[in-house]
């Protein structure tokens, strides 16, 4: 059998980077605009106004061609799982399996159904009952994310399964760890919240341009009002819950909170890099005093953020790879060699169940499954070469971290200062032009933003495929690179074209404006 | 509900007799869901003509489809592992030792 090519592991990360990442242009806004609509369709129930309705069908009818232009990009991810990745679809077995299944029928039924309604209905069913299928819509959205999140959490923090040697898959014994797995409730949190202030910022973004122009006032700045307050609570709510998955990282990913501050040595009352660059020369993958060009720390701030103790222990990057230090469990943590010795001897030990199995020793393969359940949580460290395949892309981690945070942050003084301004905004002179055009822009930044989250959290906790259990060079498919490369290509190219024809109709009807 | 489907279903429950009488439904139900079933298909029909951008949306989520499923599921990414589970599993475990070996 031959080795498997490192570049093969590379393009198929990239090509299921690209997917994702297209996929998440879509998502976003479908969450984000859904909530928005929703609101403004309850204040047209609420007080009857006629105005609000139309306010309300305008954002619905960007929300539908985004629902449309979006649909079934997800589905792609799926074949890639069985084409590219089949050796970890086959490993995850049913953990996988269950949260999809439920998300396909709950979107299915619950998407299609009330979205239908929402569309069509308007002029069909009474007030109540399109609302009705309005929030439904958008509870059917949400509950779709929860089922994907529940299977990207477990990749993060494997829980609530047992490993069968003899499918050579994990089966799901406990539901409910899987789905309420601490990281998936903190991860649903986070990206949902964080897509209703992507959502606010296209709101305002858009209605920000209609003011530029002139056009649609009442209809801009009422819009606004509703897109800038959600947001603004958003906002808050994002950056709770952000902290939470921040504390769920130190706890199961400490790899991976190390990589996004760039900390090498750990220590007590750790600061937070809050401005920094990283130099370019450094060796990333070990100690590196010279990390930083330029930081800018907050005394105490990670300890705190992590842990919730300013004075309590966090590790770096060298501190995970040595091992040593007493972990929050009250353990003393492995080093990075003792695990991929355990790693190996799980991998030996499924050989020789595998093999007192076949031939009937039922003695020696029950000795064989005692070893592979104790060094089982080491598994997939039996597959590195070197410690240091241990810490993942630093440069990429830190950087998306801070475009996200500081974009968060940026977009809580936005909302703000666009709520404070109120009616002003229409009658600013000089500063009109870049004000608005500098809020236009602030869409593509919010895309940005919410990408970069997703960059950190998978980027992140390489090598992982599934954490600590399968590094992605085991996980991968045994394929030519020459055709992963092709369908790569075919990707991008496809994606680019879709993307244009979406965009151009997006902006067409945007173009037209409202009918109020 | 025309007279002539009315007439129909009474016939077809009235000649059944016992358990598939009690097995079928009422025919006035039975109308009542066709009609039921009439009115959403009405209902999408009317839906979809009133889109506006409808025929480009719509030209666009079938060209994804067609794309999606029509050449990428069938030329370019069928699943890698065929066969029974039990040859699956082997394939899968074989793997699995031997880039242990060679890592």
């Amino acid at each position: 059998m031959e080795l498997i090519d490192a570049s093969l592991v590379d393009w198929s990360r990239a090509q299921f980077a690209l997917t994702a990442m297209y996929h998440w242009l879509f998502v976003p806004l479908t969450l984000g605009l859904g909530v928005i609509v929703a609101v403004m369709e309850t204040i047209y129930v609420v007080r009857g106004s006629v105005f609000w309705k139309d306010v309300a069908r305008f954002w619905m009818s960007l929300f539908g061609v985004n629902f449309a232009i979006g649909v079934a990009t997800g589905i792609i991810l799926e074949f890639e799982f069985g084409s590219n990745w089949s050796n970890y679809s086959w490993f995850v077995g049913d953990i996988f399996g269950a949260p999809l299944a439920i998300e396909g029928i709950v979107a299915f039924f619950l998407e299609t159904t009330f979205l239908a309604v929402m569309f069509f209905g308007w002029n069909k069913v009474g007030k109540i009952p399109h609302l009705v299928s309005t929030w439904l819509t958008m509870i059917g959205a949400c509950l779709s994310a929860v089922w994907i999140l529940v299977a990207n959490a477990w990749m993060q923090h494997p829980v609530g399964m047992a490993f069968n040697p003899e499918t050579v898959r994990n089966e799901m014994v406990d539901f409910a760890a899987v789905a309420f797995n601490p990281v998936a409730v903190s991860k649903f949190f986070h990206v949902v919240s964080s897509s209703w202030v992507l959502g606010a910022v296209f709101v305002v973004g858009v209605s920000c341009w209609y003011l530029f122009r002139h056009r649609h006032e009442a209809f801009a700045l009422a819009s606004i009002r509703v897109a800038a307050s959600l947001g603004l609570a958003a906002t808050f709510l994002t950056g709770v819950t952000g902290h939470a998955s921040a504390v769920n990282m130190a706890k199961f990913q400490p790899m991976k909170l190390a990589a996004a501050e760039g900390l090498y040595e750990g220590g007590t009352g750790v600061g937070l890099v809050a401005v920094g660059l990283l130099n370019p020369a450094a060796d990333w993958s070990r100690a590196d005093e010279n990390a930083f060009l330029f930081r800018f720390e907050i005394p105490k701030a990670l300890s705190w953020l992590a842990t919730g103790d300013a004075d309590r222990y966090v590790p770096g990057i060298n501190d995970l790879l040595r091992g040593g230090y007493e972990t929050e469990q009250g353990d003393i943590a492995l080093s990075a060699e003792e695990m991929m010795a355990r790693g190996r001897r799980a991998i030996a030990a499924l050989g020789d169940f595998r093999r007192a199995a076949a031939v009937g020793k039922s003695e020696e393969a029950r000795v064989a499954e005692g070893v592979l359940e104790k060094d089982f949580p080491y598994f997939g460290y039996g597959y590195l070469k070197n410690a240091s395949d241990l810490t993942p892309p630093v440069p990429l981690t830190f950087y998306s971290f801070r475009l996200m945070v500081a974009s968060g942050c940026f977009f809580a003084v936005l909302f703000a200062g666009v709520l404070a301004a109120g009616r002003r905004l229409t009658t600013w002179g000089t500063w009109r032009r870049p004000v608005f055009l500098g809020i236009l822009c602030c869409i593509p930044l919010a895309y940005a933003a919410s990408e970069a989250g997703w960059i950190v959290a998978e980027v992140g906790r390489q090598p992982w495929a599934v954490q600590g259990l399968l590094p992605n060079c085991a996980a991968v498919s045994r394929l030519a690179v020459g055709s992963v490369q092709t369908t790569f290509f075919l990707f991008l190219a496809i994606f680019s074209l879709l993307l244009v024809a979406e965009v151009g109709i997006m902006l067409k009807v945007i173009a037209k404006g409202p009918n109020v | 509900m025309s007279v002539f489907s009315k007439i129909l279903g009474m016939r077809v429950y009235s000649s059944c007799r016992g358990d598939a009488k009690r097995a079928m439904l009422p025919p006035v139900l039975m109308m009542q869901m066709a009609d039921a079933v009439r009115r959403v298909i009405r209902f999408y029909a009317e839906g979809f003509r009133s889109m506006t951008l409808g025929r480009v949306l719509w030209a666009l989520v079938l060209l994804k489809l067609a794309v999606i499923f029509g050449a990428v599921r069938l030329f370019f990414m069928p699943p890698a592992l065929v066969g029974s589970e039990a040859r699956k599993a082997e394939t899968v475990s074989a793997e699995f030792m031997q880039r242990a070996e060679n890592r």
